[in-house]
């Protein structure tokens, strides 16, 4: 039976260096040589496949770098033994894995098609995914080994393993973010913000030679989406204004006498409405829409308007349909911060307030409400900016918004408009296509604008209704 | 809570019926979904529904009343699949980088950026689709530029018409920009769950002379298990039940049969929210017949519906039985 | 028992001679707080040694900056020097360190696994190779629950009483062999019976740990130690064999705590 911790291992273990403690300099050096070597072979692997994500031409490099890493991993090994009198197989695994890689690397022809796939792969992938298979795990190796392969050492060398996709995907973010910005900012016509969208054909008359007036149809372009910002602004106020009562109400009826088996019945539902595709709505708005048809109320549902004859035309949906929609959407995370609110006022003062012989209901408004506030109304700014953001509630209903902004008309939004782009008639496509990013951007301001509202006003929100 | 007797005021009717008109609606939104999916179901039937012939204007077939699912569905769990694959090892990394790996400092910083992209429409990242294609995908996967170069450096290539290599629209970049959606919603729910592990424990862990590392692995990610499959089940609800991303980067109707699993991700395999829309869309082209299409459209919802109670259903069963097993 | 080298062979008593803690100029503060205000202390190795005194005035931080788990709360600023057998614990590897000094907490805090995983997560966690069975069944004896628990060793930690889950902790301790074992009112949360076994087992542990354990029952203090240390106002007051010091103590301060005037 091996014993364990004896006591000259208890020694080396104590005068093996902590980071920070001197050996003498040309031993550690010397120890250091190989990991340090190791190290930077990886961190070069690593660095080179992500570059060659977005580029083809460094071919050159994955193979030797495969060579190199396979090669150093081997004398790490043994290094390994050397210094601490240790079998790590894994760092022959990883060589002989980059091997592997190195084989087929070499084997494959610089695209690479076949296996059914409809598509043309460029070597560059494969190489990507080979060095950073190869090039983490040695990373860490070497960065364990270099700092002496003491504990602390296996929690340090562990981080680029974090770190690295934590990075990865943040630039990302940042990266799109910053093209889309870059593209809206690239804007020729600033005025498309305040001039309406229209592109129809209205009859106009002219009077030739001063006898009978004619009639000639005139076409007339207006191109600008101020109909569908002034739309965005129409769909957060009117949906605020169907949801928040709700919302709140259920809210406060859940968290107050919501414990029963109604009560959780009434709050499974509520919150599987949030679980329910965002198509289901859709289809909703477009079903509700629709039944409206050729009954007394189509004018309310449907998006209507006067055409130049003065007769009534409906067609798509109107601001009410959506609003009454995109409620549906809003109402359970409405309801859910404000039980969250209202659950979170400290007993106390409940009972502070009902100990004064102050009725329940009066609590609720002068006490439990007031406390709620701030998670409510951060959560109605997150609300608006769902809103906003919404496409695929107004996809089957919205039109073009030719004809203005009113609660029964034609509903369209900002967010629409984007979608319609890309998608719509090539008439409409050709004209507005150049300011495809400018309402992105627009689009993305206003939408980080409130979610920026909700956080900083948080604190703000808190003083002045908790007075904490 | 207090546990007084309640009286039946007139403020707490009030409030329940407020409350009852979601629960309301949300009966009248499935009632109205199966009575909207009947006429189809009648009209073809269900087996042709989950057939995998569907009319549609992509590759021009246009067979009257075919409306079968099936390429959808397996559309659907594709780019559900390949979304959570690409967000969940991000997710991951992010929550332990703003927990347990910090120093203390990292955790605030990850916390605002993540709340701030959990606030961008969907509609969003499908307009940046176009740069991800031209500067990620085509090179890389085949596409105008990369035919070009490939054309002249294999000469006794057959021609290879560059509109028939993968393109503007794939499940791949469908599954790429899912992942870019649900990430920020996953990490934070997988950070709450990483915290809400007891610190005595982490404490006892560290005392006994465990590593961090060692004390994330054995203690903490099988202790915040619950929380990441509740994390994971948020993801595919939202994933599955993406509409604009998914019509945006892949398309609408898939109308070439059954697309391979494995193999097909290059392919438009529209997944069930946008073949919907596409059946209200009337992109049947001249096989439209009856309305059914629309009806169609609501089958295909319902079959969503059911699917998000499946995967709902399905986290709260996990969750239980992992409690279970850890605490008795 | 140790053999001549004071290197042992049989895995069922600790391998070397337990060690001495000495502890010059300790400081510890809380942000602006100062806690401790200058600590000097030896600990005898192999003896128990008993730290008393009323509530808040350092016993538990003095007892953490041992094992260097103070260093895991922000703003705690720690100057001086905490000796294990001469060498200086700050400049070691911390995880090195609490493989060599164990704690054991208040509240006892199994993990959510079976008792043989708790038992072996310190042995799992620092790769030590022993034959399992044997350090489960040494530690659970020394910590006076084999016999209660031998079949059950599969069961859910969290299943067990406060009480057998507080010596599962001490054994869970005791399984990484430990040279010094720091105990935090190891019995305050539990009931009399237990609280007698987990002395019971502190007694046996003489000779071959040193054992510092913080309470605030002094007759406990008195039943268990050797020597005791009274701490007040992050001072050392007094500090001697534990017979002498409650039978004749020199300070003011002290006589006033151990006949109860204050506390």
């Amino acid at each position: 039976m091996r014993e364990i911790i004896t006591e000259n291992s208890t020694q080396e273990a104590i005068t093996k260096p902590a980071l920070g403690t001197p050996q003498t300099g040309l031993r550690r050096l010397a120890n250091a040589l190989i990991p340090l070597f190791t190290l930077s072979i990886a961190v070069i692997s690593i660095l080179v496949a992500l570059v060659a994500i977005t580029r083809n031409d460094m071919e050159g490099y994955p193979v030797p770098l495969l060579v190199a890493i396979c090669l150093v991993l081997d004398f790490l090994f043994l290094d390994v033994y050397r210094q601490h009198q240790r079998w790590d197989f894994q760092l022959l695994i990883v060589s002989g894995l980059s091997f592997i890689f190195l084989l087929i690397l070499r084997a494959l022809p610089e695209f690479v098609t076949g296996l059914q796939l409809n598509a043309v792969f460029h070597r560059s992938v494969f190489s990507t995914i080979f060095l950073l298979a190869v090039g983490l795990p040695s990373m860490v190796s070497a960065l364990y080994y270099l700092l002496n392969a003491t504990p602390l050492a296996e929690d340090i060398s562990r981080y680029p393993v974090i770190l690295i996709p934590v990075v990865v995907v943040i630039g990302l973010y940042l990266l799109l973010i910053w093209q889309l910005v870059s593209q809206g900012l690239k804007v020729v016509d600033w005025s498309v913000l305040i001039k309406p969208y229209y592109n129809i054909i209205l009859p106009e008359k002219y009077y030739i030679q001063g006898d009978w007036p004619a009639w000639r149809t005139v076409e007339q372009v207006s191109i600008g989406f101020r109909n569908h910002i002034l739309g965005t602004g129409l769909l957060i106020i009117l949906t605020s204004l169907m949801s928040m009562p709700i919302g709140v109400g259920a809210g406060l009826y859940l968290s107050e006498y919501g414990d029963g088996w109604f009560g959780n019945t009434l709050r499974f539902m509520i919150k599987s409405l949030r679980a329910i595709s965002l198509l289901i709505l859709g289809l909703a708005a477009f079903n509700l829409a629709n039944i409206a048809n050729n009954t007394p109320l189509e004018w309310m549902f449907r998006g209507t308007w006067f055409t130049g004859w003065e007769t009534l035309s409906s067609s798509g949906g109107s601001y009410l349909t959506a609003s009454i929609i995109l409620s549906i959407l809003i109402i359970p995370m409405i309801t859910q911060v404000t039980e969250e609110g209202c659950r979170s006022l400290p007993p106390e003062l409940r009972e502070g307030s009902l100990a004064l012989g102050v009725s329940e209901e009066t609590t609720l408004r002068r006490i439990v409400a007031p406390w709620a506030m701030p998670n409510i109304i951060t959560g109605w700014l997150l609300a608006c900016a769902e809103v906003a953001g919404s496409v695929a509630v107004l996809m089957f209903i919205a039109r073009r918004g030719d004809y203005g902004v009113g609660v029964f008309k034609q509903v369209t939004s900002l967010a629409y408009l984007i979608f319609d782009i890309y998608y719509g008639e090539k008439n409409f496509k050709q004209l507005m296509q150049p300011y495809q990013f400018q309402a992105g951007l627009l689009l993305l301001i206003i939408t980080l604008t409130l979610g920026a509202l909700a956080i900083l006003t948080k604190n703000w929100l808190a003083k002045r209704f908790r007075g904490m | 809570m207090l546990h007084t007797n309640k009286k039946w005021s007139l403020v707490r009717i009030g409030l329940m019926m407020l409350a009852l008109i979601p629960a309301i609606i949300f009966l009248l939104i499935i009632g109205s979904l199966i009575w909207n999916s009947a006429p189809v179901v009648q009209a073809v039937g269900l087996e042709n529904l989950f057939s995998d012939k569907i009319s549609g204007s992509f590759s021009g077939t246009y067979i009257p009343n075919q409306f079968g699912l099936m390429p959808a569905i397996v559309g659907t769990l594709q780019v559900v699949i390949l979304g959570l694959l690409f967000a969940f090892p991000f997710s991951l990394a992010l929550a332990i980088a703003a927990t347990e790996f910090s120093m203390g400092w990292l955790g605030r910083p990850i916390e605002l950026l993540l709340s701030f992209f959990s606030g961008i429409p969907p509609i969003i990242y499908a307009l940046t689709s176009v740069f991800v294609v031209t500067t990620f995908i085509r090179p890389k996967f085949g596409g105008i530029e990369l035919a070009d170069s490939l054309i002249a450096t294999l000469p006794g290539l057959p021609p290879l018409n560059a509109g028939t290599l993968p393109l503007n629209q794939s499940t791949l970049l469908g599954g790429i920009f899912l992942a870019l959606l649900i990430i920020p919603f996953m990490s934070p729910l997988i950070l709450d769950a990483i915290r809400d592990v007891p610190l005595h424990q982490k404490e006892a862990s560290l005392a006994l002379g465990a590593t961090r590392w060692f004390t994330l692995r054995r203690l903490i990610l099988p202790g915040a298990l619950p929380g990441i499959i509740a994390a994971i089940s948020i993801g595919v609800l939202k994933a599955t039940g993406d509409v604009v991303i998914c019509a945006w980067t892949i398309g609408f109707i898939k109308d070439d049969g059954l697309p391979n699993p494995i193999f097909d991700i290059f392919e438009h395999n529209a997944p069930l929210t946008s073949t919907a829309a596409g059946l209200v869309g009337g992109l049947q082209g001249a096989s439209v017949s009856l309305g059914l299409n629309t009806s169609a459209a609501y089958f295909a919802a319902f079959l969503l519906l059911v699917f998000a109670f499946t995967i709902i259903g399905l986290a709260e069963m996990c969750k239980k039985w992992l409690i279970r097993r850890n605490q008795a | 028992m140790s053999n001549s080298n004071g290197r042992n062979v049989n895995h069922s008593e600790p391998k070397k001679a337990p060690r001495g803690v000495e502890i010059r100029g300790l400081k510890v503060s809380y942000g602006a707080n100062l806690v401790l205000k200058g600590i000097d202390l030896s600990i005898q190795p192999g003896k128990v040694t008993a730290l008393i005194g009323p509530s808040g005035c350092g016993k538990t931080t003095l007892l953490r900056c041992i094992n260097r788990m103070n260093e895991l709360v922000r703003g705690c600023t720690i100057s001086g020097e905490v000796l294990l057998d001469g060498k200086n614990v700050f400049q070691m590897d911390p995880m090195v360190l609490r493989r060599k000094v164990g704690m054991v907490f208040q509240k006892p805090n199994p993990f959510p696994m079976s008792i043989r995983d708790n038992i072996l997560y310190g042995i799992e966690a620092g790769k030590i190779k022993v034959n399992k069975d044997e350090v489960i069944r040494n530690s659970l004896q020394k910590a006076a629950i084999w016999d209660e628990i031998q079949n059950r060793l599969g069961d859910n930690a969290f299943r067990l009483s406060i009480g057998q889950q507080q010596r599962i902790c001490l054994a869970r301790c005791l399984a990484i062999s430990p040279e010094v074992v720091l105990m935090d009112e190891p019995a305050a949360s539990l009931d009399p019976t237990s609280a007698a076994k987990v002395e019971e087992s502190i007694l046996g542990m003489k000779g071959d740990y040193t054992s510092i354990i913080v309470t605030h029952n002094m007759q406990q203090a008195r039943r268990v130690s050797d020597y005791t240390v009274f701490i007040f106002l992050g001072e050392v007051v007094e500090y001697g064999e534990t017979e002498r010091l409650f039978a004749d103590p020199q300070r003011t301060e002290t006589k006033e705590y151990i006949a109860g005037r204050f506390g």
